[in-house]
């Protein structure tokens, strides 16, 4: 059956988004056409403002509405200390720890050889830019997956000549897993990084 | 039977919804298949370690409508030193790519579950290793991957005339399927090959990727020999693969 082409335009626009197939965007469109117009028109403004507002923050590259993020901007943060992440989410879950109290740089993605995903399409020139101002140690903490370990030891092959401080986010076992599941790589890891209790 | 069981290794691991992971694996028992691993991005996840990339494991799956789903895994190499170096990792990815654009879904071939293990394996011994090559073990792989897909390029005689190279050297025209000598050259596409680059060629054609990673070469061979792999495989499949440029920035120009 053909839908009106309003419809059938919504229809496509909805299957574009990740993880929305055809059947999910039919009903996605239906359920907004039930909805009282002005929450319709909320979420569309909400789409289009999130859109023309947020852009990359100048210094670490995150995702923010004001240049430079609030992060950078803060004058309590540590200067001397960068965390290095992959995602603008990965920033959101360091911050809920409450234990990290300098500064971040996004990659905005990661090394992924089979998507054609090379350094140059990261954000790693601005990362270099921001050692020459007094930084200390840098903190690679991309995921700690094929992509996210081939993005840090491409990093650690840059900065380590340049004399900053570069370390990884510890490896180990996860919190209530168990020790028969775990690959030689994790086990061997969670050894090297034992500590005295 | 809902439930089976296969050997695999997994080709490509891509995030699929909140947590899971859809995966492309190369199994002994059924070929290339598809499967979607639920949760394996939660830290603790019993499927995590089986499912990265480039890891070899046991598989219980469960046959689904669309895709199979993975209930068990069991790990049995992991290649923990070629996951921890950056050329180690471009190598296996330019394999993983290679054979998932060489093979069709559920079209089993034992022989190359064995080539792509043996040379991941003879890979992870090499990371690191003084004498040891990460180019020669791939070169033997494209060899091999493409003498399996019936794609073999012929090295002993022109494809044209049948004559042997002589110690003067040849050409080498990948569409036209090998070796060329210099009277049946028809244009400019064919790349200039000396006759030890021959030879070398020839002789890892034959080699197990074990062997392939000890065999020391010269600058100049090895330039020829990385032109020759690039034309046979850009022939193929009419195009660079994605992997090979990061492969050539991490492995081939150490």
């Amino acid at each position: 059956m053909s839908f009106v082409p309003p419809i059938a335009r919504l229809i496509e626009e909805l299957n574009r988004l990740p993880g929305v197939g055809p059947k999910t965007a039919q009903r996605l469109a239906f359920f907004l056409l039930r909805q009282p117009r002005e929450e319709v028109y909320q979420l569309a403004d909400a789409i289009r403002e999130a859109r023309d507002r947020v852009a990359l923050c100048s210094v670490c590259c995150n995702l923010t509405d004001v240049d430079p993020c609030p992060i950078c901007a803060a004058a309590d943060r540590d200067r001397g200390v960068i965390c290095v992440v992959e995602d603008p989410r990965d920033v959101a879950a360091m911050e809920r720890t409450h234990q990290y109290r300098g500064l971040y740089h996004v990659l905005q993605g990661a090394i992924s050889p089979l998507d054609g995903v090379g350094p140059d399409d990261l954000h790693i020139g601005e990362l270099l830019r921001r050692l020459d101002g007094g930084v200390r140690e840098v903190i690679l903490a991309t995921n700690p997956d094929v992509e996210g370990e081939a993005t840090a030891l491409y990093l650690v092959k840059l900065l380590k000549p340049l004399g900053v401080k570069v370390s990884r986010l510890a490896h180990g076992l996860p919190v209530g897993t168990d020790l028969e599941y775990a690959d030689e790589l994790t086990l061997a890891r969670a050894l090297e990084g034992r500590r005295e209790v | 039977m809902a439930l089976y069981h296969v050997e695999g290794i997994i080709l490509r691991s891509r995030d699929l919804g909140e947590a899971d992971r859809l995966l492309t694996v190369y199994s002994l028992e059924e070929g290339k298949l598809g499967a979607v691993a639920r949760g394996a991005r939660r830290p603790g996840s019993r499927l995590a370690a089986s499912v990265q990339p480039f890891a070899c494991a046991r598989l219980l799956l469960w046959r689904g409508k669309h895709l199979d789903v993975v209930t068990q895994t069991q790990l049995r190499q992991s290649f923990p030193r070629l996951r921890s170096d950056l050329g180690g990792v471009a190598a296996a990815s330019l394999l993983a790519e290679l054979v998932d654009c060489f093979t069709q879904e559920r079209d089993p071939a034992p022989s190359l579950f064995a080539l792509l293990r043996g040379t991941l394996a003879a890979l992870d011994e090499s990371v690191g290793e003084p004498g040891r090559s990460l180019e020669g073990a791939t070169y033997a792989f494209i060899l091999g991957l493409l003498a399996l897909a019936g794609f073999a390029p012929r090295l002993t005689r022109c494809v044209y005339c049948g004559e042997e190279p002589g110690p003067a050297g040849c050409y080498f025209d990948a569409p036209a399927g090998g070796v060329v000598c210099a009277r049946c050259r028809a244009d400019d596409r064919a790349l200039r090959l000396s006759e030890t680059s021959r030879r070398v060629l020839l002789h890892l054609a034959g080699s197990s990727p074990q062997a392939a990673s000890r065999l020391a070469l010269s600058p100049t061979t090895m330039h020829e020999v990385r032109a020759v792999m690039v034309s046979c495989l850009e022939a193929r499949l009419e195009g660079r693969p994605r992997a090979w440029d990061f492969w050539y920035q991490q492995v081939g120009r150490r």
